[in-house]
């Protein structure tokens, strides 16, 4: 670990400050559970840390209002899994947090955060091998390497690293934004606009500019939440990263869907949102076959490598039975 | 107090302590004027170093000293643990310019704290010349050995005609079965602290083998092994990964030595897949003749196996299946495979969890060949004899493990067509059976038990704490004998300063010490007895000394009793010494003395007058769905023989532990190795996968709990291997009768079992 500058921020105005003023290369430190983890390996290796956990008002869960659900960026992952109204009418946010992680992490890991949690690329996390995202132009060590567990869906010739949390797949399939604020002012984009697909610049993972602080996560209310799921599934029955996961959410009029909501994890190199599957059986009747069919269309334009082919299968029958479960809870 | 006795569902003497911190381990050591040591490992998977800058991680602040193969200094050779030596490999740390293996240690940080440490030593700049290297065993054109050529202290297991017996069989089974590099994880990292005082150095290691670190540091210090104290009371997990000296021990007492202040060196998670032992790849390639009726006729089992390029790590996996069926014919011989990586080692069931999952896969494909029940089939083969010396076994309750198993299990129930047992929701249910053994080893060992007057009991005796539960053991004994609360008994294992500190491993840990302290508690007692029966005056005086109770103080008799302390007073003595060496079969004459310098000494399988080994038998339920075909192990039941158990508690963690590790091997844990880098890629516990509590379900775990006295004067034969021997075959075995698919190479993932 390299030494930096750390500095508590007591507000936001003077995070956001603290980011932009330096001009070096500056991290948020929230729950840590990502970032001190990578600057031990010496793949962080940030100037400056901003300690944002002091800055009051940031940790609130907001469950009350008419339009949205509002998780302050500081809510620890166990406590919005636990949140009573979270878990009775949204169980695909409160699975994708408790099935992510362990207990003791959920219980240090904050949302904002959660949505940067960066691979596990065993490449990425190392120095001693070449990785584009982490150092550009040396080459993707896991093109031709140990890539089972790497992406099949938004991969390039520079990179198939999967982007490995769990969190923002639910909030990609319920249209949850997030509210930013930086020096230039505040804005809000769509959890589905946040992070890139690694193109020829897998180094850049998200649209947030260098100084720019989530500050909340605003998810929509809709009838969508109680009929919904995520689907983890993994080699381990816990504590493990998904080979395949799906945010299923659906609205049913009898046994026909008026709306449905997917999101695949554990298969992209970001939050994937299946539009094509969401569109074939929009007014259709529920059916598995339908929903076989919703699971391949996921799966679309998957490239696949050797050692990950099994999981457009894997993938496709997840997202499938993800539906099953949400249709059950219709 | 009630009274103690073998077999005692007792407490873990060092349960309080541990969750209260109070169990102090190696790299919990803080002493004055400590400073931190951290390796920097190799980045080539071959190569030689052609230059090393040291100068910007030196001048970070708070770095003492930076040391490479040009400071560190020559150590003299330490010979590899199989070569008869002490350590987990021959090959130095910080010797020379070459490079052996990707993670090879090739500098050392040293500094005030560990921050500055950390911050040293990614600005250390190493260039390497690089060079080819293997650390695949499919790859081409490696260098093999035959072990019994290379290595002839570890010949092959042979009688008869095996290749014909098999050839004219009417049914051949014939497969090749592979299992992937495992590395044992304990938490515990591998952690030491060193400390001179003079020419004196100490060493705070969590150890199986503290004797053989002392003498091993020795040898490569070239210092006396009087000079060198090691301190190894609790280990926090031992799996066979500290059963010898590790290269980084050295670095820390040559660190101390150098600055000249107690060094702590705790080697980081990353670095322990490349810094010690770990269980080599194996190949395993099974041929079983029989009859149509399912009698065997022959087995031939050849094995490749991993060792490094500069140790032979033999291989023996063939010493136990060769004995596990009445084989009419056998054949077992290892190829070893030289690659470019440490010298693999020993992992718990090391032989056996690869040769286990081969053998038992082969019985479990050969039941379906010839359309038989497949603990039938065991049962019909059941040996009564071993087939390689014609000995008879010192005790062997298979059947009775399977028979106990099958109904307990409900295995009557169990329809055969694989696939045709499923839940109403589709989800496939497989259930599969294994069984396994392993070799009853017992080594040599010598106890000392003090009562003192006031009823404190001080024990020593050569053994190491690794959370299997030995201080309870050892205590039950005690406490069954002396009649006194197993929790009062002070216990000093684990440290170089008491009796000869034999490696504990190989399940021989509570067999070799429980009979030394039970005979030095029992002359204490008959001790007592003495004194008490010829005080005149006294209320057993005259009595028969044979007749007599020892219990909470008291020493009774016919119509008297006289306490403890008051024999001892009458007898003006400050408390009472005992001594025991144990009577252990077919021990070399000179084993204690072995021990007492680090060597390994133990006595089995094959004993005088019989073999030994410890069965057991495992059944296994898998679930499987068959569109999201991850298998989940639901339940399991494995029944063991391992002679009489002395300490029920302990003894059924134990075996728990090995069905855990069973699963994590059918289905999740394994090495792996990019070929184009070497080492080992997955070097962290969120990657490699041990099985965590939500993988494990129902256990249930029965003891025949027969005692085996041709095997000891207790009865109790080995448990902590046996456990694990066989269970991954059981799940593999479970997952082909689910989904009708046979997997051959471990672990089971569930690309293997998708539509």
């Amino acid at each position: 670990m390299n030494p930096f500058d750390y500095t508590v921020a007591h507000s936001v105005d003077a995070a956001v400050s603290a980011l932009g003023g330096s001009g070096r290369p500056s991290k948020i430190l929230a729950g840590g559970t990502t970032l001190v983890d990578l600057m031990r390996l010496n793949v962080e290796q940030p100037a400056a840390v901003v300690d944002i956990t002091r800055i009051p008002g940031l940790n609130h869960i907001d469950t009350e209002g008419r339009e949205a659900l509002v998780f302050g960026a500081l809510a620890r992952m166990s406590d919005v899994a636990d949140d009573p109204v979270v878990r009775r009418d949204y169980p695909v946010l409160s699975e994708s947090l408790w099935r992510a992680a362990s207990q003791q992490l959920r219980n240090m890991a904050s949302l904002g955060g959660n949505l940067l949690q960066r691979t596990r690329c065993a490449y990425f996390r190392d120095r001693q091998y070449p990785c584009n995202k982490r150092e550009p132009g040396t080459g993707c060590s896991a093109l031709e390497g140990l890539n089972r567990g790497h992406a099949v869906l938004g991969v390039s010739d520079q990179c198939i690293a999967v982007y490995p949390g769990d969190l923002a797949i639910a909030l990609v399939a319920l249209n949850a934004s997030i509210d930013v604020q930086s020096t230039a002012g505040a804005r809000t984009l769509r959890v589905a606009d946040l992070h890139r697909e690694p193109g020829q610049t897998p180094n850049l993972e998200t649209a947030l500019r260098p100084d720019e602080l989530i500050l909340r996560i605003r998810v929509p209310k809709s009838r969508l939440g109680k009929a919904s799921t995520y689907l983890k599934i993994r080699d381990r029955e816990s504590y493990a990263f998904a080979v395949a996961s799906a945010a299923v959410a659906l609205d049913m009029d009898g046994d026909v869907i008026r709306d449905v909501r997917i999101a695949v994890g554990g298969l992209a190199t970001r939050p994937w949102r299946a539009h094509a599957a969401e569109q074939s059986l929009v007014g259709k009747t529920f059916t598995e076959a339908a929903a076989a069919q919703a699971g391949r269309l996921s799966l679309q334009g998957a490239a696949t490598r050797p050692q990950n082919a099994f999981r457009v299968e894997l993938g496709a029958n997840t997202v499938a039975e993800a539906l099953k479960i949400a249709r059950e809870r219709a | 107090m009630s009274k103690t006795k073998l077999g005692a569902n007792a407490e873990r003497v060092d349960g309080r302590d541990k969750v209260m911190g109070k169990a102090i381990y190696g790299a919990d050591r803080i002493l004055p004027h400590m400073v931190h040591a951290l390796p920097i490992t190799a980045t080539v998977g071959k190569g030689r170093i052609t230059s090393i800058d040291l100068g910007a991680a030196e001048a970070v602040k708070g770095v003492l000293v930076v040391l490479d193969y040009r400071t560190l200094g020559r150590l003299k050779p330490v010979v590899f643990s199989f070569a008869g030596g002490h350590a987990i490999q021959s090959l130095q740390p910080l010797q020379s310019a070459d490079v052996a293996y990707r993670g090879q240690a090739v500098a050392l940080v040293i500094a005030e704290t560990l921050e500055a440490a950390y911050e040293a030593a990614p600005l250390v700049k190493i260039s390497y010349a690089a060079e080819p290297f293997e650390v695949e065993m499919s790859a081409a054109g490696q260098e093999e050995v035959k072990q019994a050529v290379a290595a002839p202290y570890f010949p092959d297991f042979v009688h008869g005609d095996p290749e014909a017996a098999v050839a004219g069989a009417p049914v051949i089974l014939d497969e090749v079965y592979r299992t992937s590099p495992q590395h044992q994880n304990p938490m515990e990292l591998l952690s030491v602290v060193a400390e001179w005082d003079g020419d004196h150095l100490t060493i705070h290691e969590g150890s199986q083998a503290s004797q053989a670190m002392q003498c091993g540091l020795a040898v490569q210090l070239g210092i006396p092994a009087d000079n060198i104290r090691v301190i190894s009371p609790y280990v926090g997990g031992g799996f066979g990964q500290r059963g010898s000296l590790s290269p980084h021990t050295i670095l820390a007492a040559v660190a101390a030595r150098k600055v000249g202040r107690p060094v702590k060196l705790t080697v980081p998670r990353s670095q322990v897949f490349h810094a010690t032992s770990f269980r080599g790849a194996n190949e395993h390639h099974v041929r079983i003749g029989a009859t149509r009726d399912g009698q065997v006729t022959g087995g031939v089992h050849l094995v490749r196996a991993q060792t490094s390029r500069f140790d032979l790590m033999p291989y023996t996996g063939e010493e136990t299946t060769s004995r596990m069926y009445a084989w009419p014919a056998f054949r077992g011989a290892t190829t070893l495979v030289k690659l470019d990586t440490q010298t693999p080692g020993f992992m718990r069931a090391p032989m056996e969890m690869g040769s286990f999952f081969a053998l038992e896969s082969a019985m479990d494909e050969l039941a379906i060949k010839l359309d038989l029940d497949p603990v039938a089939l065991r049962l019909k083969n059941d040996a009564v004899a071993d087939p390689i010396t014609g000995k008879p076994f010192s005790s062997r309750r298979l059947k009775e493990c399977l028979e106990r198993g099958a109904a307990r299990f409900g295995w009557d129930r169990r329809s055969a067509t694989p696939g045709s047992m499923q839940d109403p929701d589709g989800v496939l249910i497989g259930w599969g059976v294994a069984a396994g053994a392993y070799p009853g080893y017992i080594g040599p060992a010598l106890a000392k038990v003090r009562l003192q007057r006031g009823g404190k009991v001080i024990l020593s005796v050569g053994g190491h704490e690794m959370g299997q539960g030995i201080r309870t053991a050892i205590a039950v004994v005690a406490a069954s004998e002396l009649g006194v609360d197993p929790e009062t008994i002070e216990i000093r294992i684990g440290d170089t300063a008491y009796p000869p500190q034999h490696t504990t491993a190989g399940a021989w840990g509570a067999a070799t010490a429980t009979m030394p302290v039970r005979d030095a508690s029992r002359a204490i007692r008959q001790q007592l007895a003495g004194l008490a029966t010829k005080q005149k005056g006294g209320p057993l005086h005259g009595q028969d000394p044979t007749s007599l109770t020892l219990q909470d103080g008291w020493l009774s008799g016919y119509g008297g009793r006289q306490r403890v302390d008051d024999i001892l007073r009458t007898a003006r003595l400050p408390g009472l010494d005992g001594e025991g060496r144990g009577d252990v079969p077919g021990l070399k004459p000179d084993a204690l003395k072995q021990a007492a310098i680090g060597k390994i000494s133990t006595a089995g399988p094959e004993f005088p007058d019989h073999v030994s080994f410890s069965f057991v038998a495992h059944f296994a339920e898998v679930r499987i769905d068959p569109r999201l075909p991850r298998p989940r192990v639901t339940r399991f039941v494995t029944v063991v023989d391992c002679g009489r158990v002395i300490s029920r508690r302990t003894a059924e963690s134990q075996a728990y532990g090995g069905i855990v590790w069973g699963i994590g091997s059918a289905l999740s844990e394994g090495s792996e190795v990019d070929p184009r880098f070497g080492g080992f890629l997955n070097n962290n516990i969120a990657e490699y996968q041990v099985a965590v509590n939500a993988d494990v379900r129902r256990c249930e775990v029965e003891f025949i709990d027969r005692e085996d006295t041709n095997f000891n004067g207790l009865g109790a034969k080995g448990l902590g291997e046996v456990v694990c021997v066989g269970a991954a075959a059981a799940v593999a075995n479970a997952v082909h009768h689910a989904t009708g698919r046979r997997v051959r190479s471990l672990p089971i993932r569930m690309e293997e079992l998708l539509a």
